[in-house]
């Protein structure tokens, strides 16, 4: 460690003392042509001076330094047609550009995740992946709808929690471990309809970035990887309208200019309607029942002057299901986003933003005159300052600090009826988590880049509450804490570290180390994401959870960038796992945190990854081979056990075929280990009752679980401005049942047996979608 | 309340359209039979009983051997009382240890000697309080398959302010035992009257059926292990596992010093 930190001591000083020639910096924000979006991950260069390059950041961002001069300015990037136009420099120069998008042609041999720059060989980042929204939309998924969580799930290292759900995990992480972050908002439940749809409408979206648990410093308090997505910023230029009607959804997108070339707007609206057909019943007790989501995207920006930006984006959803008036759940999220970019040198770049997060579920249950919900909620107000600074062509420097205050309602009951009330008194927990950060990225030379960090987070408690201290399950003590006043501090630093050596021009090795830490805890003792799974922040017994991850890969370029392969290896380290105790009481219990225990967690694995890059077919296939457990106190007698999202193998095959201008054909084939569970290995009687005796703690498997979908996409030439296109898709081509369920009971036709019956959902899901775009 | 099954159930009927069952083999593995004790003291003396039964694994038959020849003392430690139980047959036929003379009574600390194969387990249970039962509420459902109604039950009882007080429901329609396992506690509406419905679980209840409940005051660890087996027997989500015993040495099962009342009522159309 002090070997590493030696390192990065005496490459910061190079960095700083390399360049002595008097530089001139060209700056600005790349922007779309055609719809005045920003360009994230272009490479802008100049003739004759192969050294000097910069890459456009996430809001479309450069900085180049160059010495006075006469210069030939490039900008490419994959989907526009490249940009040169010569300059004079003689002082700092603010250029904003726009690009010329590509002809289709162009587009059709785009990569299928989007191999720009980020993701090239020579990048130090490890496990990190650009999404390419053109290319999710033609990944088949179930109910037609592109999405962003269910193509996640088909990259090496992510695993998927199962049918009916949107859940994942990442190399031996837990659902509640992904940071997903909606235009920096942490959305704290990304799914709709128990996990049948993700909260991300495509239309929307304009970036997604990917990390598996080495990101850089900026980004933090979840252990196993980070979904960054980014909503578009809305069409400066003309006014637009997409959308698409499918069998049992259907979306809409409105976005264009509010001021030409000075600010847009962007509406997007998506809305299921299942229960529709349940109107469509003559049966009072099946129309009378409410199934249904929607979600609202909103964003605009105004831009104050060339080098300040304003954007307001926020994000709105709701899931809602009701059984008669008896019984219903509803659940959603609210985010909403204030940012000023600001271009205070032509060296830095300023991000400020102030961020809200909302998410909540209740339960409604009605009885006579009684009426009861079961609710929790956690809140957030996030302010972030980040600065960005190309301290030369070879260095980018990123610092900032970031201060989030949670108000945290575990879940309770409340109701009551005329004469009595129900409600449990608990607390909300409120918490204040900060962070300070700084990382740069380096070029070191043509072979070696480097990205190195320093998180240092703290969390700390504060009142008012009261806050228990449990010792082996026993309350040994309670903590008071006045209104505002604060509890106790956890403090963490947080190294991260990556690095890439270029072997030759096509060959490239790599290696990263990162530790990540997380405040807030995900309680959930179930494989799938479940709305009333909830969150907990840190206490005098939940300690923040701190994983280390070192990972290993070579990457190859193959025929000449026709195929790129890359294979990463991984171990992990985690500590101040939590874990509910058998038979934990999760919804009635006074203190949720009785019912916790703690252990730790490894996770080790290798990736491969194989993807074909340009012509008519195009495609990737992916490979892990991982382990993962966990030991927790009292938990399998204290011995390491098998984590539920242990899955051995895991294969996704995509490919996507281009048949002619019309059609496109693409399919996937997925094959992974089933989850580890428990399953009893005898029975024995109770009350003249079977019930069921288990060894130990996750000790089986679901079965293998496999399946192919397949879709055709039929597009129409544009005519008059008009695109539209069909999509038609089959969901589980060969009808494989995969288990969602396995339950244990007593044979109905035969008492004196016992019998195992699995539940399996979607056997052939076909779906029609139409888009359209004018 | 049972939130967390009532919205797999949604769940399941969200998805019936797409989903299908089917009995699978599985394999599991074979265990050693372990040794099963239920023990019972109760108001009513005709249910003071022990039975002693052993596990089998679970590809065999639902035939659990009956563990003859065991020394059984039951002690009412709180008047230093003891019985050494002889073994019967009961009503259904089968082996039960029955005392000679043993009638529980309220706060009495009971405790329980087992001797089998050289082993000894022992177990203690105090008999809480009673709450007085009275009677059945019931409410109907719309069903979601068909137009026919069933019914789920509100037992009436109110709860005692200030005490935690543990029950457990058995529900009897047309006299057949539902093998739905029920427990409440008063984590929530402590001293107020119950408005919390239990379920059955293989046996619906429908109009004119006769609906006979059995209430038991439970003490806690008798509350926590039946809980965990109502976990288990949902078998949804939650990570199963065996349920805490209060009784020594490893042995499954419970020991529970209980007071149990019995209400009943047939389903007319008023219930509606």
């Amino acid at each position: 460690m002090q070997k590493t930190a030696l390192l990065i001591f005496f490459l910061a000083a190079f960095n700083i003392v390399t360049f002595s020639q008097k530089l001139f910096s060209i700056n600005g924000k790349l922007r779309d042509g055609e719809s005045g979006e920003t360009i994230i991950a272009a490479t802008i260069s100049v003739s004759g001076r192969k050294t000097a390059s910069a890459i456009s950041n996430d809001y479309g961002f450069y900085s180049l330094s160059l010495p006075a001069g006469k210069y030939t300015l490039k900008v490419s990037c994959i989907g526009y047609k490249p940009f040169n136009q010569p300059i004079f420099l003689s002082k700092d120069t603010l250029i904003n550009l726009s690009l010329e998008q590509a002809t289709d042609k162009g587009i059709l041999n785009t990569v299928i995740v989007n191999a720009t720059k980020k993701n090239d060989i020579g990048n130090p980042e490890t496990g990190f992946t650009h999404l390419d929204l053109k290319e999710i939309a033609t990944v088949p998924v179930i109910f037609g709808e592109a999405d962003i969580l269910k193509t996640l799930q088909l990259l090496p290292g992510v695993k998927s929690a199962g049918d009916g759900s949107a859940g994942f995990f990442v190399r031996g992480g837990t659902a509640g471990q992904n940071l997903i972050l909606l235009d920096e908002a942490p959305v704290y439940n990304a799914t709709h309809l128990f996990g049948f749809f993700s909260v991300f409408n495509s239309d929307a979206i304009k970036d997604v970035t990917f990390m598996k648990g080495n990101s850089p410093a900026q980004y933090g308090g979840r252990l196993a990887s980070v979904v960054d997505v980014k909503m578009k910023d809305g069409n400066d230029q003309k006014t637009e309208v997409s959308g698409g009607i499918g069998l049992i959804s259907s979306r809409v997108s409105v976005d264009g200019p509010i001021q030409k070339n000075k600010s847009s707007f962007l509406v997007t609206a998506r809305r299921t309607y299942a229960d529709l057909f349940l109107k469509l019943s003559n049966n009072k007790d099946i129309n009378g029942n409410q199934l249904y989501f929607y979600d609202i995207n909103l964003k605009a920006n105004y831009q104050l002057n060339n080098k300040s930006q304003l954007f307001a984006s926020g994000y709105f959803g709701k899931d809602k299901l009701g059984l008669g008036n008896q019984f219903g759940i509803d659940w959603g999220n609210q985010t909403g986003t204030l940012r000023w970019n600001y271009i205070a040198s032509p060296k830095l770049f300023s991000n400020t933003s102030l961020i809200y997060s909302n998410y909540k579920y209740n339960i409604l249950l009605t009885n006579d005159k009684t009426v009861f919900h079961i609710q929790s909620s956690i809140k957030d107000i996030n302010l972030k300052q980040d600065f960005e600074w190309h301290s030369n062509n070879k260095s980018i420097w990123h610092f900032g600090v970031n201060t989030i205050y949670h108000g945290i309602a575990p879940t309770r009951f409340i109701g009551g009826n005329d004469s009595d009330n129900y409600t449990q008194e608990k607390e909300t927990r409120f918490g204040w988590e900060n962070a300070l950060y700084t990382n740069n990225t380096t070029q070191i030379n043509s072979l070696i880049n480097i990205d190195y960090g320093l998180r240092v987070s703290a969390y700390s408690l504060l009142g008012q509450g009261n806050y228990n201290i449990y010792q082996n399950g026993q309350e040994t003590g309670m903590v008071s804490l006045s209104q505002g006043q604060m509890g106790k501090t956890y403090f963490n630093i947080e190294p991260r570290f990556s690095s890439s050596f270029l072997l030759n021009k096509n060959n490239s090795l790599k290696f990263a180390y990162a530790r990540n830490t997380q405040n807030l805890h995900l309680l959930s003792n179930s494989a799938s994401t479940n709305p009333t799974d909830q969150w907990i922040g840190d206490s005098y017994n939940i300690k923040p959870e701190i994983a280390d991850q070192i990972s290993i890969g070579i990457y190859k370029d193959l025929q000449n960038h026709h195929y790129e392969l890359s294979v990463e290896t991984y171990y992990k380290w985690m500590q101040n796992q939590i874990d509910y105790k058998d038979g934990a009481n999760l919804s009635t219990s006074t203190d949720v945190e009785s019912q916790l225990l703690f252990g730790k967690g490894r996770a080790f694995g290798i990736e491969f990854y194989l993807k074909k890059k340009q012509g008519r077919l195009t495609g990737w296939l992916s490979y892990t081979l991982s382990r993962t457990e966990r030991k927790i106190n009292g938990i399998n007698n204290n011995q390491w056990y098998d984590a539920t999202q242990d899955q051995t193998h895991n294969l996704a095959l995509v490919g996507i075929y281009k048949l002619s201008n019309n059609w496109s054909l693409s399919s996937n084939f997925v094959f992974y280990t089933g989850n580890a569970v428990s399953f009893p290995s005898g029975k024995y009687s109770i009350d003249n009752e079977t019930v069921f005796y288990y060894t130990q703690r996750n000790g089986y498997r679901m079965p293998d679980y496999h399946r192919l979908d397949l879709s055709a996409t039929y597009t129409r030439k544009k005519r008059k401005g008009f695109e539209s296109s069909w999509v038609f898709s089959l969901f589980n081509v060969y009808g494989r049942e995969n288990a969602y369920a396995i339950k244990f009971q007593d044979d109905p036709n035969d008492p004196s047996k016992t019998q195992v019956v699995q539940t399996s959902l979607f056997r052939w899901v076909p779906s029609i979608t139409y888009n359209f775009k004018f | 309340m049972n939130a967390r099954s009532k919205i797999i159930w949604l769940l399941i009927f969200i998805i019936t359209a797409f989903s299908c069952k089917k009995v699978i083999d599985i394999h599991l593995d074979n265990t050693e039979p372990k040794l099963v004790i239920e023990g019972v003291v109760s108001n009513n003396s005709e249910q003071t009983f022990v039975r002693i039964t052993k596990s089998v694994n679970f590809s065999e038959d639902n035939k659990f051997p009956e563990v003859k020849n065991a020394f059984v003392v039951l002690k009412d430690s709180s008047r230093s009382f003891s019985d050494t139980l002889y073994e019967t047959t009961n009503s259904d036929g089968l082996l039960i240890y029955k005392p000679h003379r043993f009638r529980g009574v309220i706060g009495h600390i009971y405790q329980l000697f087992v001797r089998v194969d050289g082993q000894q387990y022992h177990a203690q249970s105090q008999m809480p309080d009673s709450v007085t039962f009275k009677g059945l509420k019931l409410y109907a459902n719309e069903n979601v398959s068909d137009t026919s109604l069933t019914f789920t039950v509100v037992p009436q009882f109110t709860d005692q302010k200030g005490i935690a007080n543990y029950y457990r429901f058995i529900q009897y329609i047309n006299h057949k035992k539902d093998d739905g396992i029920n427990v409440l506690n008063d984590n929530v509406g402590d001293g107020l009257p119950n408005e919390r419905p239990i379920f059955t679980n293989t046996i619906d209840i429908k109009l004119g059926d006769t609906v006979a409940v059995k209430m038991l005051n439970i003490d806690k660890n008798v509350y926590q292990y039946f809980y965990e087996l109502e976990q288990n027997q949902n078998q949804m989500g939650v990570t199963p596992s065996n349920p805490v015993s209060n009784i020594s040495n490893g042995a499954l099962g419970y020991f529970s010093a209980q007071y149990e009342q019995t209400t009943a009522a047939i389903i007319s159309e008023n219930d509606k």
